[in-house]
């Protein structure tokens, strides 16, 4: 019998994010996230194969953030403030972080001194602003 | 879709329920897809009609020459359709863009499902 600590698991990472271990050849890799959990994002970043990766772009849209920011949201948001520095100082691979026009709501800009305070000092970070594009 | 052998780019965007996809007839042949391939499925069967699509690009002959992949996911089965895109694309996928509307970090609600499935894909592997 396994004690109930070590059960093995049913339900893999990779149900939770997904895995690019095969993907040698991956140039850019963007991730848009429109509710304000990135542990996905940073499970994914796990497995990537770095050798011709060049960018990693997150985007953030103007809702990502309307329930405000939890602790536990603070906190996988630091994991992947680890992670993107990681690989800048590791890999030489920037990031980028862009976020939607300001449409009133508090947005990342508001957040990413909190949100990726090591990046962003740092200047590891892009910070961009992007325009919704219209809906015709 | 394999009557256009030039064809270099699929996008697919579904709002409804899928049906299971006939796999009985693979085609001969198959088209270039060096391109992009865009998947968007926004029902509630998203997770289901995303993973039938990407099985059934996989079973092409040629395989999937994309090198850019674009999916709008809904959390764990979509997660799954991703990486087997991800995969069948290794050598020569440059550019992965997702959008993840999953609303609940857990995919509780999709575990059942997704162990069915497993078990199911699993059967019909041994056949």
């Amino acid at each position: 019998m396994y004690p109930t600590s070590a059960l093995p698991l049913h339900v893999e990472p990779a149900k939770t994010s997904f895995n690019l271990s095969t993907a040698t050849k991956l140039e850019h890799l963007v991730f848009r996230c429109t509710r304000s959990n990135v542990q996905w994002v940073t499970r994914a970043l796990q497995t990537v194969q770095y050798k011709s990766l060049q960018r990693i772009t997150v985007r953030v849209d103007t809702y990502t953030f309307l329930g405000g920011v939890t602790k536990p949201i603070r906190h996988h948001w630091h994991d992947l403030d680890r992670m993107l520095v990681q690989f800048w100082t590791l890999h030489s691979i920037r990031s980028e972080v862009m976020y939607e026009a300001r449409t009133g709501n508090k947005d990342m800009r508001d957040y990413a001194p909190t949100l990726l305070p090591e990046p962003t000092t740092r200047g590891v970070v892009d910070l961009a602003e992007y325009n919704r594009p219209l809906v015709v | 879709m394999c009557s256009f052998p030039f064809l270099e780019d699929f996008a697919l965007l579904s709002l409804g329920y899928g049906d299971e996809v006939d796999r009985s007839t693979t085609p001969s042949t198959s088209p270039r897809l060096t391109g992009t391939l865009d998947l968007s499925s926004r029902g509630r069967a998203a997770g289901i009609e995303i993973g039938l699509v990407t099985r059934r690009l996989l079973d092409l002959p040629g395989g999937l020459n994309f090198t850019k992949v674009r999916l709008s996911c809904m959390g764990g089965r979509d997660f799954e359709s991703a990486t087997d895109s991800v995969v069948g694309c290794s050598n020569t996928l440059k550019s992965l863009d997702v959008v993840n509307y999953l609303i609940s970090e857990f995919p509780s609600v999709h575990v059942p499902d997704q162990c069915l499935t497993s078990s199911r894909r699993a059967s019909q592997d041994l056949v």
